[in-house]
Order: structure tokens, then C-alpha cells, then sequence
């Protein structure tokens, strides 16, 4: 590392470097607390010298499960496309202490029509109403100023509505890997087979 | 002195339901109905008793509400009358209203669930947490002072200003569109455009002056342009941020705001 530039396999962190991946993992560890968002392989490699995905993806592998182990405060999760350090679930209640804040919650409202947005997207304003029975525009406002929906587009109908689509802030807040990773709406026509 | 009814005094407004529809599957859950087997004429009365109730606590009673209060009487209504199961069953193209009401409860249910699933799920900033990025500045841009507030409402007392000259009068159907201003912002940053004042001088009309001005504050807001001012109550310079830009949020962000 004496020329300044990321290398790949130095060895860096005491570990003989016959053993492969060993300087890797270090540095995606880097990589991943300075980014702080989801970040994928394609860009971990991209800028890690000589690193192919395929190397960053073993590596990915080798440090969860060295966060695993019970006395790390950290855990790596592939959610939204990327791979992302968090705290442990179990230290929430320290975290918020620390931080002194509250913790985030979305109202009742907001995660229905959060859910009604995921599992029907596109989807536009006036459709959610309908299933909710109740206006909803306030809590739209709400869920675009915090990421969680965005605009996808006019739908071709009389009006131009606009429709809405779930952000990768959802998948990352609810730590999804994507909307496949969603369970299965119990919906009407599961229910009507009973 | 008249006694006055406490709740005259102490009016509370608060949502217990969230319309109607969330009213009706907290009868059905306190009854104990299946919504597979709905039984009409119970559960009108059941939810116009729970209206009246509300209504004596003071409790705003909307209009939806009472909007589901007439079908559900209707509905009723059907239930009551001799059978003529030739005209009920052409109702709404064949549809048995009254299975197509279960039905909407049925599928509102299972959004429900699905809302509480998602907030069983480890949540970020509630049982996890992330670091957020630094805030590398760019290479390229100057340290400069952070634009003055008062530079920012010289520039927008001066578009107030009616300017001399021509005086065309227009009559629109529709307010300007910030999101086409915006685009026409980004053209013209494209074409190598720095000084804001310069921008706002190039549109004669007072309205689509102040969309674009909108516009621009509403892009510097999504962090896609740069506002910089060099010299307090000097001119503001206008940049471009890398990084995508995405008007069909920003169309969003306006509407539902306004």
C-alpha cells in the first residue's frame, strides 16, 4: 500500500496472505461504513484495484459471517440491490439512548397505504382511496417528502393520473432485498378458494 | 347557574377510525363475523348504532362514513324485501352487492395485514441503524460563503417588480407548470447560463417568473442545482449538481404539496 493505492489482497490486517480474500474483506469493511447507504458489487469492485465481482461477492460472504459471531455490534445485510453495514437489532435501545432521539415509526395509515403502493404498484392516488375508503393525500405527501414512494409516470387514462411506485428507501427501510422478498398477499383470490 | 354538559365543553376530535371501511372491520372483528357469510342486517345495525355513539361523544362523523351508512341500509333493504332474486342478481353486471361489499373488506383486510407485517420487519431507524454518508465536498467547487437569505428575496422582490415596456396581458386556463420551468432552467443552464437574475429577466410574464423561481429553489432543495452567491446581496450563480435528475419527482413534490 506504500504507492497510496487500494490493493486488493495486501494482507492487511495481520492475516498470512496465502489465505485468499483475507485483505479483501477489510477493505469492503472500509468501503461499507464510509458509504453508509446500500452499496453494490459492481460498485465495490469497481473500486477496489484487481477485484473481480466475483471476489467482492466471496468476501461479502466471509465478513457476515465474522459480524455474525456474538460479540460484533455490527451486521451485513444485502438489502435493495446492495450490500449495507447496520447496528445490531439488539442495541437499538443503546443506539437511540446515545443518539437521544426517538425512534422512527410510520402511523397505521402510512403503512397501509405503503403496503397498497408495494404490492399494487403503479398505482394511483385515486385507487387507494377506494380500497381504503378514505383519503389518503396527506400521508402520500408524507411517504414521497420521506423517500419511501415515488411518481412513476401518468397513467394512460382519461385525466393523466399520476402513479405512484414504491423507492429503494422502502426496501432499505423494511430491509428487503427486493419486491420479490415481499410475503405473499393473503388477497381475494386466495381467499375465495377456501 | 346552568349546568353546562361537560362534552359541550371539552369537545375531543380525534380519528378513532380511519373511515369506514376500518370501522366496519373493527365490528366485524368484535362480533366475531365472518366475511365469508355476511350478515347484512347485523352488521348496519351494529355500525349505525356505533355512528350514533360517536356522534354523542362529539366525534366528527365524515361524510364517507355516511355515505357507507346509506349502502349498508340499502343493502339492508334488499335483505328484507321479497325475494326477487332475478333483480337482485342483476344488480352492478350480476354482482351480489352484497358479496361485492364483503369482498372489498375482504381484500382492505388483507392490505392490512400486509401493513402489519411490514412493521413487524426490523426498521430502520427503530431497531437498526445506518451511518449516513459524509458529505464529501466537490473538488471543484470554491469555498465560498453560504448564500444569503436576503440575496435570495432581492432576486425575488425584483421579479415582483412589474417591468417597463410592453405591456402584453394573458389569459391562461391553468396556472405555469414548474416542472416545464424546471426543464426550461436545465436548458438553459445547458446553454451555458450562470446568473439567476439573468434567468428570471428572460420571462416578461409575472406568474411564470415565479414558477421558475420555484423551480429553482425546488431543484437546489433536491440538491440538483448549486446556488451560490459570492459577495453578500451580490448576484447568485446558478450550477448544475452531478447526479440525476428526475423532474417527474420533482412534478410530484409540487402537486401534492399544492
Amino acid at each position: 500500500m506504500s504507492d497510496g493505492r487500494i490493493v486488493a489482497f495486501p494482507g492487511a490486517d495481520g492475516v498470512a496472505p496465502e489465505r485468499p480474500g483475507a485483505g479483501l474483506v477489510a477493505v469492503l469493511e472500509a468501503l461499507l461504513f464510509a458509504a453508509g447507504e446500500p452499496v453494490t458489487v459492481r460498485a465495490l469492485a469497481e473500486a477496489i484495484d484487481g477485484a473481480k465481482p466475483d471476489d467482492v461477492v466471496a468476501g461479502l460472504d466471509l465478513l457476515r459471517a465474522r459480524l455474525a459471531g456474538s460479540d460484533r455490534g455490527l451486521e451485513l445485510i444485502e438489502v435493495g440491490g446492495g450490500w449495507q453495514l447496520r447496528t445490531d437489532p439488539r442495541f437499538a435501545k443503546a443506539v437511540l439512548s446515545l443518539l437521544g432521539g426517538t425512534p422512527q415509526r410510520l402511523s397505521r395509515a402510512a403503512l397501509e397505504v405503503l403496503s397498497v403502493v408495494a404490492y399494487r404498484q403503479p398505482v394511483t392516488r385515486v385507487e387507494i382511496e377506494a380500497l381504503r375508503g378514505v383519503s389518503c393525500g396527506g400521508v402520500l405527501k408524507t411517504l414521497l417528502e420521506r423517500g419511501l414512494v415515488r411518481a412513476a409516470g401518468h397513467r394512460d387514462e382519461p385525466g393523466r393520473p399520476l402513479q405512484y411506485a414504491t423507492t429503494g428507501g422502502f426496501l432499505e427501510l423494511f430491509g428487503l432485498t427486493d419486491l420479490a422478498a415481499l410475503p405473499t398477499l393473503a388477497d381475494r383470490d386466495d381467499l375465495d378458494e377456501r | 347557574m346552568e349546568a353546562v354538559d361537560p362534552l359541550d365543553r371539552w369537545t375531543v376530535h380525534t380519528d378513532v377510525f380511519d373511515g369506514p371501511l376500518d370501522l366496519l372491520l373493527y365490528l366485524v372483528k368484535r362480533d366475531g363475523i365472518d366475511l365469508f357469510r355476511f350478515p347484512v342486517a347485523r352488521v348496519t345495525d351494529a355500525y349505525l348504532e356505533t355512528l350514533d355513539r360517536m356522534r354523542e361523544l362529539h366525534l366528527g362523523v365524515a361524510g364517507e362514513y355516511l355515505v357507507m351508512a346509506a349502502t349498508l341500509v340499502w343493502l339492508k333493504s334488499l335483505e328484507l324485501l321479497p325475494r326477487a332474486p332475478t333483480a337482485v342478481a342483476e344488480e352492478e353486471d350480476g354482482v351480489d352487492p352484497r358479496e361485492a361489499l364483503a369482498k372489498r373488506l375482504r381484500e382492505y383486510q388483507a392490505y392490512r395485514e400486509a401493513a402489519t407485517s411490514l412493521d413487524e420487519r426490523v426498521q430502520v431507524g427503530r431497531d437498526v441503524f445506518v451511518r449516513s454518508p459524509d458529505d464529501l465536498p466537490l473538488a471543484d467547487r470554491p469555498l465560498v460563503s453560504p448564500i444569503d437569505a436576503f440575496g435570495l428575496l432581492e432576486v425575488y422582490f425584483g421579479l415582483l417588480k412589474r417591468e417597463p415596456g410592453d405591456v402584453t396581458i394573458t389569459i391562461r386556463r391553468r396556472g405555469p407548470d414548474v416542472a416545464a420551468c424546471a426543464r426550461t432552467v436545465l436548458d438553459w443552464l445547458d446553454a451555458g447560463g450562470t446568473d439567476l437574475g439573468e434567468l428570471l429577466r428572460t420571462v416578461s410574464d409575472r406568474a411564470e417568473r415565479i414558477a421558475m423561481f420555484v423551480a429553482v429553489l425546488e431543484m437546489a432543495r433536491m440538491r440538483w442545482l448549486d446556488l451560490r452567491q459570492d459577495t453578500h446581496l451580490g448576484p447568485v450563480a446558478v450550477s448544475r449538481q452531478p447526479g440525476e435528475i428526475d423532474l417527474e419527482r420533482l412534478g410530484a413534490s409540487v402537486r401534492e404539496a399544492g
